[in-house]
């Protein structure tokens, strides 16, 4: 490939549409601050952290795809080195919870990192028999569908990375690695006879695991779904829905919304982020984060169809799943749809592996684009 | 593209988008179709004062600057259920502090209340040992108790302070506003612990300010003697109780006025329990009477300023009198024959004082009588004070013989605080002075604001003051030895009244004062004394007059007063 048609195919859109949104959320986080002194220089952390992510961005856009299929292996290994060592050595600082490595004043949470070599697993293990068997249609990338044998060795992988997050504890953090798995495994053409057997198997498993599981298990599950049960996450929802519903539609303006800057909202530049942008810039402005990340969608969606091979058409859609499963996660919460979790909204909530990790998988994204026909 | 891929494709698409409209159409529902209501809840929640505990309340001075009350530290101890992360272990360390069992320390904590009191008052070494433990939920609050160090002495001239702050009674409930520590009210826009102002409201709050500080005229010296006086006085006499206040006629300032019974302000809860709220209205100024013959004294004012009578008038006493249909007597029914204006006084005789009403007439009589401020607030600086009673010509049901009956002090209704008050204006050249206790306000900035002596009125000449005065002091001379004060010349009245009951008078009680000022020359005392039910005597004669010689002997040297030369 020429220098110049490199450039030709790079998906400036794609480059275009996520950088307003690390913009906005560099703002949003500023404003979510501006009344605690402690905070208040987050938003540079914030903005440091998008420049080193443009980088990984660009690294992960530019080398050669096709690369990362001769190491899956030795990626989901550091995956399982990285999760089993935040049990063992992992930090946190509500509770006993091992979710962070703490290096000086950093924080870095494994689980992150762990969502990208899980993605590359994902694409390697259900394309197994393309390797073989490589079949072009129309020239078009078209895959084997992985058989059986296949499916389960996927889901066994899955599952044992998932169960090591659910014992750090990080429930949510546990669901994206099943949907990372069940979205690439479903674009891979896997039977649904499949799909449905594991639902299945899953509703059955439902009962016996409940037995097993601890009471202080149970309550964590149970609130999880329920988050009424606790007042704490009542309370916050409650906040975040007044906070949205006072933003109107032009929103009370930037840095002043009252729900925000008088602290009623808790977890502001974090978990509910998306309820300062609604409040202040009002449902203007939590459309155009929809509508930015509906314009991703499309990006994603396009490379996806235009990707060159299978591997790289389940790498798009696997990286596709760790940024739209927390999105549609975590705005829901916010707006009293979906249960009370701890996901980010990937690009705008504060947080350097958040951040790194999202623009990490649209460099996979745009590197699958780069080479579409 | 295979169909099936593409149809997967399609529907992860699908997915995507049906996510995305769902999202929005939320967005629309919250932030359009309920978005004024959330937007009221927000405002609700965050309109706010700022709660910076309360500074204390104003102290009251005596004038030598003795302190009469005390502003005691305690703590209110309230509990935040929901932010209770161990109920049963904020129990367990509760419990010991608070004296309550842990089990229902939990129960009140299990609740569903946002906000519960556990205790509204505790000790100062409690609350901070509450606040000590650090549990999160649990807070202390800041309560000032107001404590009466000089407990019964003082507790009708103070009032006192319930435990929600606010003052009650006497120079408490008069000056409450200004006693009352100013907390900041600033209002505006506060975070949900009302601790963040928007960052971009710059609200001016304005410091916490304590109250007022009260400086009074009273003296406590003064009033415990008294009291002591007034003690013995019920013993000796077997009175049920007592009022004596002590005025400077010149400028009206309360010295002091003891009254019994009264109650404990500490304690002032048992006596709403008990719904004897009755007891707080002080017999001083408070509550009211007929003041009896005492009243001679501005019945013969108001002849003498109105000219009926000179001092040398005499008249003839036939020991019966008749006037609007009604005969009036004298107290021991004999007839005195031709009497001057000093025998009228110190043989105190009825019939005379209704000869110098009818001399003056109607018109003249409750001129003066009005003048006097009978009927009519002396607007003390004390809350609950009583008016009186008094029904003038033109009123319903006054009546032509109420003349008569007015002129010796029956028919009509006085506080002892009023009486002191007129006869203080004979002593004090004429002008009806307002009686007053707070001599200074002290605000918290350190300004003093100095009371100013008010006149009312003058209801009679300076001259007609100092004839009346030389008359009072000549008839205590020739009929009562037992008021003379050796080394000043005093002047004065005795009063032996009735009590009204429904139907006429009680057959058995009495009530017996005396009202008398000195030194004649320049009087700078009053001196009220009044004894309820006097079981020895029924006479002010033989009981109130002689507390009057008692307490005059002893305050005038006491006050720094020069005997006469």
């Amino acid at each position: 490939m020429q220098r110049a048609q490199v450039w030709r195919q790079f998906d400036f859109l794609l480059l275009a549409f996520f950088l307003v949104l690390i913009a906005l959320g560099v703002a949003m986080i500023r404003s979510a601050n501006l009344g605690t002194p402690d905070l208040a220089d987050l938003w540079r952390t914030q903005a440091t952290y998008a420049a080193v992510g443009l980088a990984l961005f660009l690294l992960l856009a530019l080398i050669p795809y096709t690369w990362l299929r001769q190491v899956w292996w030795a990626g989901y290994l550091l995956a399982i080195a990285l999760l089993v060592l935040v049990l063992i050595i992992g930090e946190s600082e509500i509770g006993d919870v091992r979710r962070w490595f703490y290096v000086g004043t950093f924080r870095f949470q494994p689980s992150f990192p762990a969502m990208l070599l899980h993605v590359v697993t994902m694409a390697a293990v259900l394309d197994e028999k393309s390797r073989e068997h490589r079949v072009e249609m129309e020239g078009e990338a078209v895959g084997e569908p992985p058989g059986l044998l296949l499916y389960i060795l996927s889901g066994v992988m899955a599952f044992l990375l998932a169960g090591l997050v659910f014992l750090e504890p990080d429930m949510s953090t546990a669901m994206v690695f099943i949907v990372i798995w069940i979205a690439v495994a479903f674009i891979a053409r896997t039977r649904l006879l499949y799909f449905l057997l594991t639902a299945f198997l899953g509703l059955a498993a439902v009962v016996p695991l409940w037995q097993v599981m601890k009471p202080y298990q149970q309550e964590r599950v149970l609130t999880f779904f329920f988050p009424t049960r606790d007042p704490g996450a009542l309370y916050n929802i409650n906040q975040s829905l007044i906070s949205i519903g006072s933003g109107g539609l032009w929103g009370q303006d930037y840095g002043a919304g009252s729900q925000s800057q008088l602290h009623f909202l808790r977890v502001r530049h974090t978990d509910f982020i998306f309820s300062v942008v609604a409040e202040e810039l009002g449902f203007i402005g939590a459309m155009l984060v929809i509508v930015l990340f509906v314009l991703l969608a499309w990006r994603m969606m396009r490379a996806a169809i235009r990707a060159p091979d299978r591997f790289g058409q389940l790498l798009v859609v696997g990286a596709g799943a760790i940024l739209f499963f927390p999105l549609v996660v975590n705005i829901g919460m916010s707006i009293g749809l979906l249960p009370v979790t701890g996901l980010p909204l990937p690009f705008i909530s504060y947080g350097g592996t958040s951040l790194l990790t999202s623009m990490m998988a649209l460099g996979l994204i745009a590197n699958v684009a780069l080479r579409g026909r | 593209m295979p169909a099936h891929l593409r149809r997967r494709l399609s529907f992860v698409s699908t997915l995507l988008i049906g996510a995305a409209i769902a999202l929005a159409l939320r967005l629309v529902s919250v932030q359009i179709v309920q978005g004024a209501e959330l937007r009221a809840q927000a405002e609700a929640a965050r309109e706010n004062r700022l709660r910076i505990p309360e500074p204390p309340r104003g102290m009251i001075y005596d004038r030598d600057g003795f302190l009469l009350t005390v502003n005691e530290l305690h703590y209110s101890v309230e509990a935040h259920p929901p932010f209770i992360r161990n109920v049963d272990l904020a129990a367990r360390r509760l419990a010991p502090i608070l004296h309550v069992p842990a089990a229902s320390i939990a129960t009140v904590l299990s609740g569903e209340a946002s906000w519960v009191c556990l205790d509204p008052l505790v000790t100062a070494q409690e609350g901070e040992a509450i606040q000590e433990l650090g549990l999160q939920g649990i807070v202390v609050e800041r309560r000032w108790l107001r404590h009466y160090p000089h407990h019964t002495l003082t507790s009708h001239l103070l009032g006192f302070v319930n435990r929600n702050g606010v003052g009650f009674y006497g120079l408490e409930g008069r000056y409450d506003p200004i006693l009352q520590a100013r907390t900041p009210q600033w209002q505006g826009e506060t975070g949900p612990s009302a601790r963040w102002p928007l960052p971009h409201e710059e609200g001016t709050v304005d410091p916490p300010l304590a109250g007022t500080d009260l400086v009074l005229t009273f003296d406590l010296g003064v009033q415990a003697m008294v009291a002591g006086e007034l003690e013995r006085a019920l013993n000796e006499f077997q009175a049920a109780g007592g009022t004596i206040i002590v005025l400077d006629p010149n400028t009206g300032a309360i010295l002091a006025m003891v009254t019994q019974p009264a109650y404990d302000p500490n304690h002032y809860e048992r006596y709403v329990y008990q719904e004897r709220e009755q007891d707080f209205l002080s017999p001083a100024y408070g509550a009211q009477y007929e003041p009896g013959s005492v009243f001679k004294i501005i019945t013969l004012a108001a002849a003498l300023e109105s000219g009926h009578v000179t001092p040398q008038t005499t008249y003839y006493d036939a020991g019966r009198i008749e006037y609007g249909g009604r005969v009036f007597r004298n107290w021991d029914e004999n007839a005195y024959g031709e009497q001057g204006l000093v025998g009228l006084l110190g043989h105190s005789l009825n019939v005379g004082a209704v000869w110098l009403a009818t001399q003056m007439g109607p018109d003249d009589f409750y001129h003066y009588l009005q003048a006097f401020g009978v009927g009519q607030p002396t607007g003390v600086d004390l809350q609950g004070e009583a008016v009186g009673w008094l029904r003038v010509p033109g009123d319903l049901e006054w009546h032509d013989s109420d003349l008569g009956a007015n002129s010796f002090g029956q028919g009509l209704a006085m506080t002892p605080l009023q009486v002191v008050s007129a006869v203080a204006a004979v002593a004090n050249e004429g002008r009806l002075m307002r009686p007053y206790v707070v001599a200074q306000q002290v605000r918290p900035d350190g300004t003093v604001l100095d009371s100013q002596p008010v006149v009312r009125g003058q209801p009679i000449s300076a001259e007609t003051a100092a004839t009346l005065t030389e008359l009072l002091a000549q008839a205590l001379e020739q009929h009562l030895p037992q008021t003379q004060v050796a080394g000043y010349r005093i002047a004065g009245k005795t009063s032996t009244a009735q009590i009204p009951v429904p139907g006429g008078y009680d057959p058995r009680w009495t009530i017996a004062s005396f009202v008398g000022y000195g030194p004649v020359r320049d009087p700078q005392l009053v001196i009220l004394v009044r004894l309820d039910r006097p079981q020895t005597s029924p006479w002010g004669s033989q009981t109130a007059a002689i507390v009057f010689q008692r307490l005059a002997t002893q305050l005038f040297p006491m006050l720094g007063i020069a005997p006469d030369e």
